[in-house]
């Protein structure tokens, strides 16, 4: 007690002195300046941010009101020409209002419904507008889906143009949105902020969402697994699935991971240690519970070498989907990434190609092991399709391209529309000026579907 | 006389300690930024969800790296979420990679995230469609918990 009483006695003494008195101030002068440093420049970052939050919340507002009177618009538009103009410019600034939503500091959940609408509203004008450039008019459903758009977009409207006043009252801060309230005060006030925004999903509380022909329609998910045939299996069997698969004589042991739930393909899953592999590292391969078809399998390993060529390596894919039960598979467009070959290979019916019954497989070059296999879209799609005969002959189809593409190869094929529907088309393979195309004609009415470019690059050919 | 040498070297210690402090402290807040700039605008998207991967699952198997980025591409295509890669990643509050600046951590061409990026982008999704996911370890939102699970791989918990 009293050593430390001297202690402090001795300190007080030496802060009588000048030099002493003179080297403190110096210090804290020093602290003080750096302090206000740090703070200038933290305040600087947050001004920076807080500028860009604002700017994505006006860009929003202003591309919803957009929407909205477009929208409006649309609803009274008489002639296809001017209504596929309507709809155009709904689509472009529903997609740019989903583009500055996103951009808001609140988490997606929160405002899920409201990327939803926008999406949708976004998706759905666009396929509108294609019916009217085919000059078919809109049906009385698809009035009745814009008016209720329209109705939503006004309610979003006015949440946003409450919050915007909001905003500009200070009643709103980003700052508070984004940070984590670390003490009780900071929580109540985020709440606030929080809470006006909540509004906006509040708007869409109703909204069930469109079914129509585009990415984002509701049946998309729901749609049939055409080629997920067969009874549900049980885990043992699933496990012989994966012996068979992956062969008896390379596997060391097989781990179940058990089955996957509440996918719209429930899976049973298995970490499979090859022999002669690294311990830990495994070959990873999903059944599908119903019917028991591969789903997907990935194995991954340093490839180092290559010897074999690309050709002979997507030959070696070939042989091994036949013997794995996939006859007629083609292969579509390869490419080649560290010594591994990832082909996409289509079923062939009758010399017609089928887009949408994909399955890719990942090859190693240095001794041709196949490395992956991957099946949704074939388990999505696959089935013996009815193919209609063609109503419009290939000579015909022909007759629509450019005049300046070379053809160098002609045949029907099958491909997929962003909506999961399919499209039988004549398809054209030529040459503009050095660079590959692909052109689909539809072979029902003539029209163009889609034309791709194709890329040669050293590490393979891909479409785009 | 020697004491307030002492003295005064110890103060003089003390702020060469407080200013290399800051100077690394300031480094470290400007110094992510240096390490963007993809190759060619071809495999940016790779490079991107590459770097979305390192940041986020590092530490995990190659089946865990590919799942978080069949995640991201599943968010892409869902209509809940931006539809771009760098929408989905950059998305204000989405990865925490992204947040604390993890995703700025440069990577070398053939690191297995590049390669996990790659199955990742030709269609393998071994989640099973989640647009979620979370270590259950350190997950501090409660609502997450109520997204119904699809499967577990390695850290994570991936969700519907």
């Amino acid at each position: 007690m009293t050593s430390l009483k001297n202690k402090l006695m001795d300190w007080k003494n030496r802060l009588k002195d000048r030099h002493m008195l003179t080297i403190i101030v110096v210090l804290l002068a020093v602290i003080l300046i750096l302090g206000m440093i740090i703070y200038k420049k933290q305040m600087e970052y947050r001004q920076a941010s807080e500028n860009s939050y604002n700017m994505a919340f006006y860009e929003l507002v202003d591309y919803v009101r957009n929407v909205e009177n477009y929208l409006g618009k649309s609803l009274i538009s008489t002639t296809p020409e001017h209504g596929a103009e309507t709809l155009t410019r709904v689509w472009r600034e529903a997609n740019l209002a989903q583009t500055y939503l996103s951009q808001l500091p609140i988490s997606s959940n929160e405002l899920e419904n409201t990327s939803k609408f926008l999406n949708q509203v976004s998706d759905y004008s666009y396929t509108l507008s294609r019916k009217n450039i085919y000059n078919e008019s809109l049906s009385e459903e698809d009035l009745k889906n814009l008016k209720e758009l329209h109705q939503y977009s006004v309610e979003l409207e006015n949440t946003l143009n409450q919050l915007s006043s909001d905003i500009n009252e200070g009643r709103i801060k980003w700052g508070e949105l984004t940070e984590k309230g670390s003490n009780m005060f900071a929580t109540q006030v985020s709440n606030i902020s929080k809470d006006s925004f909540s509004n906006l999903e509040q708007n869409f509380h109703e909204y069930a969402g469109l079914i129509y022909d585009g990415a984002y329609s509701e049946h998309i998910t729901k749609a049939e697994k055409t080629g997920l045939t067969g009874d549900d299996i049980a885990e043992e069997d699933a496990k012989k699935v994966v012996e068979e698969f992956v062969g008896q004589d390379k596997i060391e042991s097989i781990e179940s991971k058990g089955l996957s739930e509440n996918t719209d393909m429930p899976t049973y899953d298995f970490y499979v240690q090859l022999k002669n592999a690294e311990k830990e590292n495994y070959l990873v391969i999903s059944i599908s519970k119903k019917g028991g078809h591969i789903v997907f399998s990935n194995y991954n390993r340093e490839v180092t070498a290559e010897t074999i060529d690309m050709e002979r390596a997507s030959e070696i894919g070939k042989e091994f989907l036949q013997a794995k039960g996939y006859p007629n598979m083609k292969a579509t467009y390869y490419l080649k990434e560290e010594g591994i070959l990832t082909v996409n290979y289509a079923y062939t019916q009758d010399n017609v190609t089928m887009y949408p019954d994909l399955i890719k497989v990942k090859i190693a070059l240095d001794n041709g092991e196949i490395l992956g296999i991957e099946t949704t879209g074939y388990l999505n799609s696959h089935s013996q399709r009815n193919l209609a005969k063609p109503k419009v002959s290939k000579e015909e189809a022909k007759k629509t391209l450019n005049k300046e593409l070379e053809i160098t190869s002609e045949g029907l094929a099958v491909i997929p529309t962003e909506f999961k529907t399919e499209i039988l088309c004549w398809e054209f393979k030529g040459k503009v000026d050095g660079t590959d195309f692909l052109v689909y004609i539809n072979a029902e009415n003539g029209r163009e579907e889609d034309i791709l470019t194709i890329v040669d690059t050293p590490n393979g050919t891909l479409t785009m | 006389m020697k004491k307030y040498l002492k003295i005064g070297f110890a103060i003089l210690f003390i702020i060469v300690f407080i200013l290399v402090g800051f100077g690394i402290w300031d480094i470290e807040e400007t110094g992510g930024s240096k390490v963007y700039a993809a190759k060619n605008s071809g495999t940016s998207d790779i490079q991107l969800l590459a770097r979305a991967i390192n940041g986020e699952a590092r530490g995990e198997a190659y089946e865990g790296q590919v799942a978080v980025g069949a995640v991201i591409l599943n968010r892409v295509k869902h209509s809940s979420f931006p539809n771009t890669i760098a929408g989905v990643i950059y998305e204000p509050g989405a990865f925490t990679a992204v947040a604390d600046g993890q995703i700025n951590v440069p990577i070398a061409e053939d690191s297995t995230v590049v390669k996990a990026a790659r199955d990742a982008m030709n269609g393998w999704d071994p989640t099973g469609g989640a647009i979620y996911y979370f270590n259950p370890d350190t997950a501090t939102n409660k609502w997450i918990w109520s997204r119904p699970l699809i499967k577990t791989i390695g850290k994570h918990r991936f969700c519907k």
